[in-house]
């Protein structure tokens, strides 16, 4: 962190000085290579830029320079902590444009393999946003439980992150008597978990009170920077893709989409805890009811895709995924776009992070659950 | 679909070219063509019928780039896409007063396509670094440029 002091001349009359602080690009607060300047007044923050591209690699670029094949593993590298759902919305937008239908049992291993991924990062982000907050104690119960989930991921696809588990019309391998036991064993140990949370973090008066009525987010202001996600849902607007616009399997489960009411820090934890509560339950209703058949389609061998355009979103763990496709009837798309939900949900850290303490924006900023690989793409 | 009437009549009666799809096919309830100079004014109608922005994007076809911006109702997960033919002058208007977080995705397709946006707060590059002014890395080669109702379909 550096320092640098000015002093500007108000209309008023009296001199206020006004610092700027540098953080980042590389600190443990900012959860990635993104850097703030940051015009403070004391300790209360006038100002925030996000300087971001740090880590920028032009997956776009890539996209349109290779066949749509070869952008597979692309997907899984840039929301690093939740890469599945990135890509089951590039296969889903892929098997959409070119008409091929995937078994059903494929499509209930998709949704179990992106809701334990879903656990993981959400897992990831409790841990190291009570990190933010001084407290040490948390992240290790966090990351034994993670655990879990990344030995689960690791044997179903044979990565611990950066999963390349899905392929076109269906999946790489199938959850087997000994996968699903393993999933069972985990849900039964995590639904004991959530009460040593509660007594651990949710009552605990020292978080309260950092993050009870500390970030509010209006849902005017997640309007007009298009957040979405647990920070959206923080702020009490039930929108998530897998209930309003339901794909893959996700119709055939009944799950809730908790919201907040206040729209502070406390909030979108709150909302994050109880959607791991439930992506164990939609788990759960997809071992129970997984079909019997295929878990691949049989594709022809090379597919191209049709003159055309399209879209489609999956509901990651921060937010809406949206992949937009141009194709000009080759096998490589024409122009692929990646809408990432951190790149919104950073955004508005510029307005919301006015006027605060700078301990609190650091409370806020960790509240947003932001990985930086996926706003630089 | 009978719920989304009201934003699809006073759509109609801006912008008469609009496309309505019920079922979603290529991801999007509704899409219209517009011109540049006509976006304060749709992004100002979309914001008061209570739609979020998406994200805007850009192809790049023949002859000019063509921008895209998607829209996002919350309540029914309504969706609908603005196309928008760059004009000669290579400068379309802002959006990001309407729209805040407009601001970034400009500033991108500003690096990315060397499209200028009038009225922007702060026109800088965003993910490249300032040395990398003018590369324009998402242009195409002439020999693989499109144009655009080869790809653009609608």
């Amino acid at each position: 962190m550096g320092v640098a002091v000015r002093s500007t001349k108000t209309e008023s009359g009296p001199i206020h000085y006004r610092y700027f602080m540098n953080v980042g690009p590389q600190h443990p607060s900012t959860h990635g290579v993104l850097r703030l300047i940051i015009g403070l007044y004391g300790e209360y923050v006038l100002s925030i830029e996000p300087v971001i591209g740090y880590g920028h690699r032009m997956h776009e670029k890539m996209a349109q320079s290779r066949p749509w094949q070869a952008f597979l593993p692309n997907t899984a590298r840039m929301d690093y902590a939740c890469c599945l759902p990135h890509q089951h919305c590039y296969l889903s937008l892929i098997e959409q444009h070119t008409g091929i239908k995937v078994p059903p049992r494929a499509e209930y291993i998709r949704v179990i393999a992106v809701e334990l991924n879903r656990i993981a990062s959400h897992l990831l982000w409790l841990g190291a946003f009570l990190l933010d907050l001084g407290a040490f104690t948390p992240i290790l119960y966090c990351f034994d439980d993670r655990e879990e989930v990344l030995d689960i991921l690791e044997n179903l696809t044979g990565a611990r992150i950066t999963h390349c588990f899905f392929r076109i019309g269906g999946v790489l391998a199938d959850i087997d008597d000994h996968s699903a036991n393993r999933i069972r064993e985990f849900m039964r140990r995590m639904r004991g978990r959530f009460s040593v949370y509660h007594k651990l973090v949710t009552e605990n008066i020292i978080f309260i009170k950092r993050t009870r009525d500390i970030g509010i987010i209006t849902p005017d202001m997640a309007r007009r920077y298009g957040a979405t996600g647990p920070v959206l849902r923080g702020s009490g607007i039930a929108y998530d893709v897998r209930k309003q616009q339901p794909y893959s399997a996700y119709r055939d489960f009944s799950f809730d989409v908790p919201t907040g009411s206040r729209g502070d820090c406390y909030d979108r934890y709150l909302v994050r805890v109880e959607e791991m509560q439930q992506s164990l339950c939609i788990i759960e209703q997809a071992l129970e009811r997984m079909p019997a058949g295929e878990i691949r389609a049989p594709v022809p061998r090379t597919i191209r895709l049709p003159a055309g355009q399209r879209s489609f979103s999956v509901e990651g763990a921060r937010g809406e995924v949206t992949y937009y496709l141009v194709a000009d009837g080759t096998d490589t798309p024409y122009r692929l776009k990646v809408r990432s939900p951190c790149y919104a949900n950073l955004n508005l850290i510029q307005e919301l992070g006015q006027g605060m303490l700078f301990a609190d924006m650091i409370a806020t900023l960790g509240s947003l659950d932001l990985v930086i690989p996926e706003i630089d793409r | 679909m009978h719920h989304t009437d009201a934003l699809i009549i006073a759509l109609r009666t801006v912008f008469p070219s609009i496309t309505v799809s019920p079922e979603a096919e290529r991801g999007w309830h509704a899409a219209i063509a517009l011109a540049a100079e006509q976006i304060p004014g749709a992004a100002s109608l979309l914001f008061e019928h209570g739609l979020a922005l998406s994200f805007i994007t850009a192809v790049h076809v023949r002859p000019r780039c063509e921008l895209v911006y998607h829209f996002v109702r919350w309540e029914d997960a309504f969706r609908i896409v603005l196309h928008l033919p760059v004009p000669e002058n290579n400068t379309v208007p802002s959006i990001a007063e309407i729209y805040h977080g407009a601001a970034w995705h400009e500033r991108e397709i500003g690096e990315f396509f060397g499209i200028v946006f009038s009225n922007h707060p702060g026109l800088k590059p965003l993910l490249l670094t300032r040395e990398e002014k003018g590369l324009c890395p998402l242009l195409r080669s002439d020999s693989l440029l499109q144009s655009r109702e080869n790809v653009l379909i609608w």
